[in-house]
C-alpha cells in the first residue's frame, strides 16, 4: 500500500531548513535589544541581511570561496580588537556571537553549521535572559525550543533522505515560498500536527514540573557573568540631584518596582526613600562626603542582614521586586529590621540616614522582603538628639571620617549650612524666616509655616523654570512667582528651614503607587518620583517627613493609621499596562524568586491541597449519599413517583435510542471520514464481532444455529475485507450477530444440560 | 518490550518481527512494562548519543553548573528545557518505532557470482503516526554489513519494501542477517538500536561458468536406438500419473484422476530423441588435489545439469558412490544443486563404475568430470571428450 499524502522531497526539506534557520538567527539576534548591549551596527547588519539572503537563498551562492575562508578569522580578528577596545568581555562577545550568527544565516549551511547556528542563538537567549530576567525571556526560550526542535527535525529526516546514496538536492536554492506552503499543508496531517502541538506542550510542562522539581541548594558565589561587564546606572537616582533630575525622572512610566505588601499594612501615604541629600549646591543638593562615608558596607555577600531597628518586627512583610536601571539605593519606607534578598548581594547600610545601598547598580531584578518597617514618617535619631543637646552620644563619630582632598577629620554633619554665599542672598532668606515668622516651637511647626507660605507664593508644575539673574536659583525661585516642582519646593523649604535654624534635608524617592488588584501589590512607576524634605524636630527627636509640594500631605502625621486606611489613597490599575505588570509580578515572585524554601513550600502546599481536597472529595460524596438515602426515605408521593419514574424513562430511552441509531450514526460517520487507507471503524467492528461469531461457529458444526451463524459470518467478511459497494447494511449485520450469538449460546447451554 | 525469534516461513520469508508483532496482544501491567522498560531497556536495546546528543549533554552539565554556582532560575529553565527534549527526542523516537515490524524475503535461486535481491517488508500499523529515518543493517554471510535507510515517509497502516543487492562470494550455505535497526529521529540526539537476530538461511549454488562442447566429439552426435526413450519428457505419449509438484504447468493436470483421488495429478509423458545421459560428479581428494580445480568441476557440473535438463537429454545424476537420482522434473537437478553447494573433496576413492540404480538397471552415456591439466576441467562421456572449461 502506498502513501496516500504527499511527501516533501529533499530539495523542499532543505528549503524549509533554510527557512527556519534565518527564522531562528533573526528570533535569537533580536532578543539583544533587550539587553543594554551596544550592538547596534552588528544588530542592524544582521536585521537587514538576513531576511533578505533567507528570502533569496541563491545570493548564499554568490559568495565566493575565499570569503568563506576568512570569514571565520576575520570575525575572530574583530571580537579579539573589540575586547581590547572596549576592555569589557561580554559586550564583545554579544556582538561575537551576533556576527557569528549573521555569517551562518547568509552562508550554506549542512548539517554542523545547523548545529553551530542552534548553539550560538541558544548562547544569545540565555544570555539575554541571564541579564535581563524578564517574563520576555519565556517568549524567547519557547520560540527557540520550537524553531531548534523544528530545524532539528528536518535535519534528521533530510538525512536520512540523502543517506547511502539517496535522494540528490540540487537546485534548493530556487525556491518559491508559495509553492512550498502549499506543498507544506499538502504533506500535513492536521492530527500529527494537533499531536505536535500536544508534544510541545508536554515539552513545556515537563519542563515546568523539573524546574519545580530539580533540586536547589545553595552555592554562594558569584555570578560569573556579572563579572564580564562594568555596570553603570542607566537611568534614575545618583548620589548627586541636579535640579529636574527627578522631573526627568518622571517622564519615564515605566515600573520601577513592584511591591507585595498585606493591605492593612500600607500607610496612607507611601513616601519610599532612596537618597537623603544634605549638601546643597547651586546644581542642586547631594549626598555630602560625610554621609557617604557613613555607610558601613558588608564584607561579603550575604542574602539576609540585619537593619536600624531592632527586635521589632511589626508593619508587616513587605516584599519588594526592584527594577534595574532605577538606581543601587534601595527604596525604603524608614528603619527596617531585616531585609533578605533572594540572591547573594553585598549591601552598605546607613544606619543613621536609614538608607541601604547595593555595592553596584543592579543588572536584572533584585528581589528583596523587609520584615518590621517602619512606615510613619519620622525617622528618629538619637545621637543627632544628643550632640543637637551638647552632649556625647553612646557612639562617638567614627574618626575613618576624613576629607578625601584635604585629609582632615570630618566634623559630624548639622544639616545646617546653607550653601548659599551671597550676603544679599543670605539677608533675603532671613527676611522670609522672619515674615514667615520664625522659629517658635519645633522643626515640624515651622515647616507647616513655611510650606503653606511656599504654596501660597508658587504653583505646582511639572515644567517650571528658575527665573535668570545673579545669586542663588533657589532664592531667586523664592522671590519669583514662578510655579515649581518637587524640588524647587522642597529644595525652597530646607534652605528656608536652615535659615531658620532649623536642621533639615533633601529626600528623593517615589510617592505612592497604585494598587494592583491582579498581583495584589502596589506598582510604583518611575512617574512616581518624587523629591520632599525631612526636617528636625527636637520635641520628636525624629527627623519628621514635610512634603511641600502643593496637594501632598504637608507634614507626617504623628497619629497611627487605622489598619488597612492607607489603601484609600490607592487607585485600582486595570489597564492592560497592569494586567502586563501583574503577569511579571508572577514571574518574579513564582519564577524568578524561586528557591529551596519555595520548593518546600510547595511542596508543603502540595501535601495540602492533596489532603484537604481528598478530604472534600469525602465529604461531597457522603453528603450525596446521605442526601439520596434521605431522599429514598422521604414519603413517597404521585409527584414524586411520576418525576422519578420520568427520570428512568429519560435515562432508559437514551440508552435505547443511542444503541438503536446513535451508533450507527457514529460510526458512519467515522467511517465516512475515514478516506482509504485509514483505520475504517466500521472494519474495526466487524473484525470484533467475527473474532467471536468464529469462534462460536466452531462450537456449533451442524444445524440451524451453524447455518445463520455461517450467513452472518460471510456479511462480517464482506464488511470487514469487503468493498464498500458490496457491503450489506452493517448496524443490521451486527444486531443479527448479537442476536445469533445469544441463540448459539442458548442453544449450547441447551445441549450441556 | 520487543522480542527477537526469528523463523522462516516456506515462501522465502521470515515472519513479521518487530517492535510488536502483528496480531500480538500484551497482556496486563502495560504502564508497569513500559516505565519498567524506559528504566532498564531490554538487552537488545541500544541508545547512545550522538555528537549533537553529547553536545547538548554538555551544553546541558555547563548550564546545570551555572545554574547550581549562582542560583539563577532563567538558568534553571533553560536546564530544565534542555532535559525535556531529551525525554522528548526519547518519547518521539519511541513513537516513531512502535508498531513497526519487518520481514526478511531472499527469494531463491542463489548462484555465486551472481546479484541476487534480498528485500525487506516494513508495515507500520499504528493507528496516526507515521514513521520516519529507520535504518536496516543486513549482512551477507561474513561479508560487511550493508546500511539502507527508509528514506520514506511511512504513514500509519502503510507498507512498503526495500530491497539490497547481495552478490555471494562461493557456493556453500549463506546467511542472510538483519543485524539491527536503527534510527535518529526526531532530532538526532540519540542513536537508537533495535539488535535483531532476524535471518535467512540460502544456499548458494556453484556458480555457472562458460564451458567449450566439443562438438566434433562423437559422444554428442551419438544417436539412440530410435525407440522412445522410458523417461519424462515432452512427448506425445503418456508415461505416467504422478502426483503434482510447485512448478508443474497447470496443464498438465489429469483433472478426472485429481477427482478421484482426492489430490491433484498431473500426466508425464515420454521424451523422444536423444538419448540422455547420466551425470557422475566424483569428489575423490585424489582426482581433485587443486581446490580451484574443484570448484570449477562442480561449477561445471552445475551448469551442464541445468544445460542438459532444458535439452531434455538428462537423465540421472550421481555424486560419487551414490545411488542415482533419476531426473524428471526440475526439482530433481535443483536437489542435485543443492548438493553440489554443500559438496567437499572426500578422502575416500571413488569407485570407477557407475553405481548401479534400483532398478538394478546399467547406465550408458555416463559423463564423468576429469581433471584437464593443472587448472581445467573436463567432461567425458563414455571416455569421449565432450566438454571443457
Amino acid at each position: 500500500m502506498e502513501n496516500s499524502r504527499p511527501q516533501l522531497n529533499l530539495a523542499e526539506l532543505t528549503q524549509l531548513r533554510w527557512l527556519l534557520g534565518g527564522l531562528l538567527g533573526l528570533l535569537s539576534a533580536w532578543t539583544v535589544f533587550y539587553m543594554e548591549v551596544d550592538a547596534l551596527v552588528a544588530l542592524t547588519m544582521l536585521t537587514l541581511s538576513v531576511p533578505v539572503f533567507t528570502l533569496y537563498p541563491r545570493l548564499s551562492k554568490l559568495l565566493p570561496k575565499w570569503a568563506h575562508l576568512l570569514a571565520f578569522p576575520f570575525i575572530v580578528t574583530l571580537f579579539a580588537f573589540d575586547w581590547w577596545q572596549g576592555g569589557e568581555a561580554l559586550p564583545a562577545m554579544i556582538r561575537l556571537d551576533l556576527m557569528l550568527l549573521g555569517y551562518r544565516c547568509v552562508a550554506p549551511r549542512g548539517r554542523r553549521e545547523d548545529l553551530q547556528l542552534i548553539l550560538l542563538s541558544l548562547f544569545a537567549v540565555v544570555v539575554t535572559g541571564v541579564f535581563t530576567v524578564s517574563i520576555i525571556f519565556v517568549i524567547q526560550i519557547l520560540l527557540f525550543t520550537a524553531c531548534s526542535l523544528g530545524l532539528l527535525l528536518a535535519v534528521t529526516i533530510s538525512d536520512s533522505r540523502a543517506g547511502d546514496g539517496g535522494e540528490e538536492c540540487s537546485g534548493w536554492e530556487r525556491c518559491r515560498w508559495r509553492e512550498l506552503a502549499r506543498r507544506l499543508r499538502e504533506v500535513s496531517d492536521w492530527r500529527v500536527v494537533a499531536l505536535g502541538v500536544a508534544l510541545f506542550g508536554g515539552v513545556v510542562g515537563l519542563t515546568v514540573v523539573l524546574f519545580l522539581a530539580i533540586p536547589r541548594f545553595e552555592i554562594s558565589n558569584s555570578l560569573f557573568i556579572d563579572q564580564l561587564t562594568s555596570s553603570k546606572s542607566l537611568t534614575g537616582f545618583t548620589d548627586n540631584v541636579r535640579f529636574g533630575d527627578v522631573t526627568s525622572i518622571q517622564e519615564d512610566t515605566s515600573m520601577a518596582f513592584a511591591v507585595d505588601v498585606a493591605p492593612e499594612s500600607v500607610p496612607s501615604e507611601p513616601y519610599w526613600r532612596m537618597l537623603v541629600l544634605d549638601e546643597y549646591t547651586t546644581e542642586g543638593f547631594r549626598m555630602s562626603q560625610v554621609m557617604s562615608q557613613d555607610f558601613i558596607t558588608s564584607s561579603e555577600r550575604m542574602t539576609s542582614y540585619l537593619g536600624p531597628r531592632r527586635g521589632d518586627f511589626s508593619g508587616g512583610v513587605w516584599t519588594v521586586f526592584y527594577q534595574p536601571g532605577v538606581s543601587r539605593y534601595l527604596p525604603l519606607l524608614g528603619a527596617f529590621t531585616q531585609i533578605t534578598f533572594s540572591e547573594p548581594h553585598t549591601l552598605a547600610q546607613n544606619r543613621e540616614l536609614h538608607l541601604a545601598r547595593l555595592a553596584t547598580d543592579p543588572s536584572k531584578v533584585v528581589g528583596y522582603r523587609i520584615e518590621g518597617m517602619d512606615t510613619s514618617g519620622f525617622i528618629p535619631d538619637r545621637d543627632f538628639a544628643l550632640r543637637r543637646a551638647g552632649k556625647e552620644p553612646e557612639e562617638t563619630w567614627p574618626m575613618h571620617r576624613h576629607n578625601h582632598n584635604t585629609e582632615e577629620m570630618l566634623p559630624p554633619p548639622t544639616f545646617l549650612d546653607l550653601g548659599v554665599s551671597r550676603p544679599e542672598d543670605i539677608a533675603r532668606l532671613a527676611g522670609w524666616v522672619e515674615e514667615i515668622g520664625g522659629r517658635r516651637e519645633g522643626g515640624a511647626d515651622l515647616a507647616r509655616r513655611v510650606g503653606t507660605w511656599l504654596q501660597e507664593r508658587h504653583f505646582y508644575s511639572l515644567h517650571s523654570s528658575i527665573p535668570p539673574g545673579l545669586g542663588d536659583p533657589l532664592v531667586r525661585w523664592i522671590a519669583s512667582s514662578e510655579p515649581g516642582h518637587c524640588e524647587l519646593f522642597a529644595g525652597a523649604l530646607v534652605v528656608l528651614a536652615r535659615a531658620a535654624g532649623v536642621p533639615a534635608r533633601l529626600v528623593t524617592g517615589f510617592k505612592g503607587g497604585a494598587w494592583n488588584p491582579l498581583s495584589g501589590g502596589i506598582r510604583v512607576r518611575n512617574s512616581d518620583a518624587h523629591a520632599w524634605c525631612e526636617v528636625w524636630d527636637d520635641a520628636e527627636e525624629s527627623w519628621v517627613r514635610v512634603d511641600p509640594t502643593p496637594g501632598a500631605v504637608l507634614i507626617a502625621s504623628t497619629l497611627p493609621a487605622a489598619a488597612g486606611s492607607g489603601m484609600a489613597n490607592f487607585t485600582e490599575d486595570n489597564s492592560w499596562a497592569a494586567r502586563f505588570d501583574g503577569m511579571r509580578i508572577f514571574w518574579y515572585r513564582r519564577v524568578v524568586s524561586f528557591d529551596s524554601s519555595s520548593q518546600v513550600s510547595l511542596l508543603r502546599t502540595s501535601k495540602d491541597v492533596v489532603q484537604s481536597s481528598a478530604v472534600e472529595a469525602r465529604d461531597w460524596l457522603e453528603g450525596r449519599v446521605e442526601s439520596l438515602v434521605s431522599w429514598l426515605r422521604a414519603p413517597w408521593s404521585w409527584t414524586r413517583y411520576l418525576s422519578f419514574m420520568s427520570a428512568l424513562a429519560f435515562a432508559v430511552s437514551s440508552i435505547v435510542l443511542w444503541r438503536r441509531y446513535g451508533r450507527a450514526w457514529w460510526l458512519g460517520w467515522c467511517s465516512r471520514r475515514a478516506g482509504a487507507g485509514r483505520r475504517d471503524p466500521l472494519r474495526v467492528e466487524a473484525a470484533r464481532w467475527l473474532v467471536k461469531v468464529e469462534a462460536a461457529t466452531a462450537g456449533t458444526e451442524t444445524g440451524r444455529s451453524h447455518s445463520a451463524l455461517s450467513q452472518v459470518r460471510e456479511d462480517l467478511l464482506r464488511l470487514r475485507f469487503g468493498d464498500r459497494q458490496t457491503w450489506p447494511e452493517p448496524m443490521e449485520v451486527f444486531r443479527t450477530a448479537q442476536r445469533e450469538l445469544r441463540k448459539a449460546q442458548r442453544d449450547r447451554r441447551y445441549r450441556q444440560a | 518490550m520487543e522480542s527477537f525469534t526469528p523463523s522462516t516461513s516456506s515462501a522465502g520469508y521470515t515472519e513479521w518481527q518487530g517492535s510488536l508483532r502483528i496480531g500480538q496482544r500484551r497482556s496486563g501491567h502495560r504502564w508497569r512494562r513500559l516505565l519498567w522498560a524506559m528504566l532498564y531497556p531490554p538487552r537488545s536495546h541500544r541508545i547512545m548519543p550522538t555528537i549533537t546528543g553529547v553536545l547538548l549533554i554538555i551544553v546541558s552539565m555547563g548550564i546545570g553548573m551555572a545554574a547550581y554556582n549562582t542560583a539563577n532560575n532563567i538558568l534553571f529553565i533553560t536546564l530544565s528545557l534542555l532535559l525535556s527534549c531529551l525525554v522528548l527526542s526519547g518519547v518521539m523516537s519511541w513513537l516513531n518505532m512502535r508498531r513497526v515490524t519487518w520481514r526478511l524475503q531472499a527469494a531463491g535461486p542463489w548462484r555465486a557470482g551472481q546479484a541476487q535481491t534480498v528485500s525487506l517488508e516494513l508495515r507500520n500499523s499504528k493507528m496516526l503516526l507515521p514513521t520516519y529515518g529507520l535504518w536496516f543493517d543486513i549482512a551477507a554471510g561474513k561479508a560487511r554489513e550493508v546500511r539502507r535507510h527508509l528514506r520514506i515517509r511511512l504513514d500509519s497502516g502503510m507498507e512498503t519494501r526495500m530491497e539490497w543487492p547481495v552478490v555471494p562470494e562461493r557456493r556453500g550455505p549463506l546467511t542472510i542477517h538483519l543485524r539491527g535497526v536503527g534510527s535518529l529521529f526526531p532530532f538526532g540526539f540519540l542513536r537508537k538500536t533495535l539488535a535483531s537476530e532476524l535471518a535467512r538461511e540460502v544456499l548458494v549454488w556453484p556458480a555457472p561458468v562458460e564451458y567449450r562442447r566439443h562438438s566434433d566429439g562423437a559422444a554428442w552426435r551419438e544417436q539412440s536406438s530410435g525407440g522412445r526413450v522410458n523417461r519424462s519428457g515432452s512427448g506425445d505419449d503418456l508415461l505416467a500419473l504422478r502426483r503434482y509438484s510447485p512448478g508443474d504447468s497447470p496443464r498438465l493436470v489429469n483433472w478426472k484422476a485429481s477427482a478421484r483421488l482426492q489430490h491433484l495429478m498431473v500426466r508425464q509423458f515420454s521424451a523422444e530423441g536423444l538419448e540422455g545421459f547420466t551425470l557422475w560428479v566424483r569428489t575423490d581428494a585424489v582426482r581433485w588435489p587443486r581446490a580451484e580445480q574443484f570448484e570449477l568441476a562442480l561449477s561445471l557440473a552445475a551448469t551442464l545439469a541445468e544445460d542438459l535438463f532444458q535439452m531434455e537429454r538428462l537423465q540421472a545424476l550421481v555424486i560419487d558412490n551414490e545411488p542415482p537420482l533419476p531426473v524428471r522434473r526440475m526439482r530433481d537437478v535443483e536437489t542435485f544443486l543443492d548438493r553440489l553447494a554443500l559438496l567437499e573433496p572426500k578422502a575416500i576413492e571413488a569407485t570407477a563404475v557407475l553405481p548401479v540404480g534400483a532398478h538394478g538397471e546399467a547406465r550408458r552415456r555416463v559423463m564423468v568430470l576429469e581433471p584437464q591439466g593443472s587448472r581445467g576441467v573436463a567432461a567425458m562421456i563414455d571416455g569421449k571428450l565432450a566438454a571443457t572449461a
